[in-house]
């Protein structure tokens, strides 16, 4: 059984972990919690099932519009309700985040309606037997692909130009803008690409569970962003760390102790962690410029 | 600091002009306030909705509404309660029992609402009871099956037996049918959920049944199960009791295939609504409950409401929770043209109504607003809820 636990909870772990991603990428740029990204994750799951419905097309060519277009949604939301409020109080920056979160949620059930939608992409789940564990194909695909893309991100963060700009603007915004990083354009793509990371992430949870909502956006958020602090809010290995973590613990202390008490996993095992290292498994101090 | 000071002075206005709208609001209300205490005929009797119309149990309070605006429809088009139109007030508490409180203070204060038709979640029936009770105006539950609801007040109502009767008949058919010494328990963190576990544990003691496992989740933002499905499976469990709703029913059903695990599920009447099956599709195959209310009864009664529920929606077929809500409202309708137009008139009709002939059975409340109703067996057979004893 230990076996099996542990692969169910690498599996909702490595979810966490994309979703904890896009959390990171914003904070580590702009210092700010974008409470919508939860949000952001279920439109992007929406998505998927909607093109692919309208279009009957291969989910392969289906996945990467839906994550383009939950790319631009994610620059529309940074465009029409953080870049105002740049430079202005973290509270309300934060108070707006929370707005946009509620919009959305609400903006689904409007749309797509309030009942959960069959994840019917013309996926084919198929199930095999390793001893006493069982695995899904679409288990492998969600490992392969969480692995994929973050190695990509991580290289296009170090090696590209744009990489360096976008750590540029991280370490300090004025002084990036100064040396003619167009830290604007750097702030839109970090959103886009957190989006696009969280639709993909809607997308897989939507078909392992076969199940899509307009409110799953919270719980899923709500973690991810548990994620991204236990590994160190801005750090991108502590996020994808942070993700499998949580999503482990909660796995096995529901196995082992109660599943009543999920939840109290999760944001436990982050509680301990900051009391012991407030900056998170891999974050950084941080040292506050006079 | 400017910057401040201008904010401060445009958040005063805004504050000032949304104190002017309210202020319009509540005159704007008060005439309708003051014509149902007149003595001439108003000219509509106002009954209010309140349910799960949004969430996790959104489809389970969509389903009651539609039956109640069925029965809205029909008493409408003979013309009304003795010439005067009935009109539905409709409140969403997103099945969350904070809401539930909001709603039913909103429905107290409104002296038009005459009676109330909900809550659908246990929870939410028994966080408004307190303040339905306190005003003196009738609540009739037509989901809440927690056995906590009895004890609620006088003025609760619910035209959907307790989960005391249906629950404990589910459970000891499951064990009459199956080979059973190890059960299993999946239950939601609610009341409803609770009572439910409660009864299959007692009832599973009885008969020396051992519960090898007694899970829990939050509904509504729950989506795995595999973690408790894969403890069940380790437990070598040989039938999963639900005490829960189709939608984590569904997913439930689903993820135990993924796992390799094949048992019988046993569960009560709360899951029989169509997007069950719509949702867990094979999955779902072989579910099996005690139920009140079937659409495939003989009776005319209930054969007649099939047929005009399908008529007005689209050809779907009624739910049980279409059934309760529908009765709740026939009951009111019963209650103002015996009683007249009054909270009080109509709380006083249903303490001492008897037998009224339903579409989920005899109608008649005992001294704790409880009805009995006598039990079937439906199974999901074929993608359809079927009969079977």
């Amino acid at each position: 059984m230990f076996l099996q636990q542990l692969v169910n909870g690498l599996t909702i772990g490595g979810i966490y972990a994309l979703i904890a991603i896009g959390y990171s990428l914003v904070y580590g740029i702009l210092r700010i919690v974008n409470f919508a990204h939860g949000d952001i994750f279920m439109m992007g799951s929406f998505f998927g099932l909607i093109i692919s419905k309208a279009s009957g097309l291969s989910f392969l060519v289906v996945a990467p519009i839906a994550m383009a277009c939950t790319g631009m949604l994610g620059m529309l939301v940074e465009r029409l309700a953080y870049r105002p409020l740049r430079g202005a109080d973290s509270m309300s920056v934060l108070i707006c985040a929370m707005g946009v979160s509620t919009l959305l949620a609400n903006l689904a059930q409007l749309i797509f309606g309030t009942q959960t939608h069959l994840y019917s992409v013309g996926f084919q789940l198929r199930h095999f037997q390793f001893g006493s564990v069982s695995i899904t194909n679409l288990q492998f695909i969600m490992v392969i692909i969480t692995v994929v893309s973050l190695t990509i991100l991580l290289a296009f963060v170090k090696k590209t130009k744009f990489g360096i700009a976008m750590r540029a603007t991280s370490n300090n915004l004025t002084t990036a803008k100064m040396m003619g990083i167009n830290t604007n354009i750097v702030i839109s793509i970090t959103f886009a690409i957190g989006s696009m990371l969280a639709s993909g992430a809607g997308m897989m949870v939507g078909m392992y569970y076969d199940a899509v909502f307009p409110t799953m956006g919270f719980s899923y958020g709500i973690k991810a962003f548990a994620a991204a602090v236990l590994g160190g809010i801005g750090s991108l290995p502590g996020a994808m760390l942070g993700g499998l973590t949580i999503g482990v613990v909660e796995s096995l202390g529901s196995a082992y102790l109660s599943s009543g008490y999920r939840n109290a996993f999760a944001f436990g095992i982050m509680i301990i962690v900051l009391i012991l290292k407030p900056t998170g498994i891999m974050g950084k101090v941080v040292r506050e410029k006079v | 600091m400017r910057i401040v000071r201008r904010m401060t002075v445009l958040s005063a206005w805004v504050l000032c002009l949304l104190m002017i709208i309210s202020l319009i609001g509540c005159s704007g209300k008060d005439p309708s306030k003051s014509d149902s205490n007149g003595g001439a005929k108003p000219d509509k009797y106002y009954v209010g909705f309140a349910g799960a119309l949004t969430g996790a149990s959104a489809q389970d309070g969509e389903s009651g509404l539609e039956g109640v605006k069925l029965g809205i429809e029909l008493i409408n088009r003979e013309g009304g309660i003795d010439g005067v139109p009935l009109e539905l007030i409709i409140s969403d508490d997103k099945g969350d029992p904070k809401e539930a409180a909001i709603v039913a203070n909103k429905f107290v204060q409104d002296s038009r609402v005459l009676a109330v038709i909900g809550h659908y979640n246990s929870s939410c029936t028994l966080a408004g009871a307190p303040i339905y009770n306190d005003a003196g105006l009738v609540e009739i539950a037509f989901g809440s099956t927690s056995p906590a609801v009895t004890d609620a007040g006088p003025y609760t109502f619910r035209t959907v037996p307790s989960d005391d009767i249906g629950a404990r008949v589910s459970a000891k058919w499951g064990f009459d049918n199956y080979d059973i010494k190890k059960a299993a328990i999946i239950f939601e963190n609610n009341d409803y959920g609770f009572g439910v576990s409660k009864i299959f544990q007692e009832e599973c003691q009885a008969v020396g049944v051992e519960v090898v496992a007694n899970e829990n989740f939050i509904p509504g933002e729950t989506t795995d199960f595999t973690t408790m499905l894969t403890k069940i499976k380790n437990e070598n469990a040989d039938v999963i009791l639900l005490g829960t709703l189709y939608n984590e029913t569904a997913m439930i059903c689903k993820q135990a295939i993924n796992l390799g695990l094949d048992v019988p599920y046993v569960g009560v009447d709360a899951l029989y609504n169509y997007p069950l099956i719509e949702l867990g599709g094979e999955a779902v195959e072989g579910l099996t409950f005690a139920a009140f209310y079937s659409a495939e009864s003989d009776d005319p009664v209930v054969q007649e409401f099939v047929k005009k529920y399908k008529e007005m929606w689209n050809d779907r077929t009624p739910s049980c929770y279409s059934a309760y809500a529908y009765d709740a409202l026939s009951c009111i309708i019963d209650a103002i043209r015996a009683n007249g137009p009054t909270r009080e008139g109509i709380k006083e009709y249903l303490t001492t109504m008897e037998g009224q002939h339903g579409v989920s059975g005899i109608n008649s409340f005992d001294e704790n607003g409880d009805v009995i109703k006598s039990t079937i067996i439906i199974q999901v057979k074929d993608g359809d809820f079927v009969i079977i004893e």
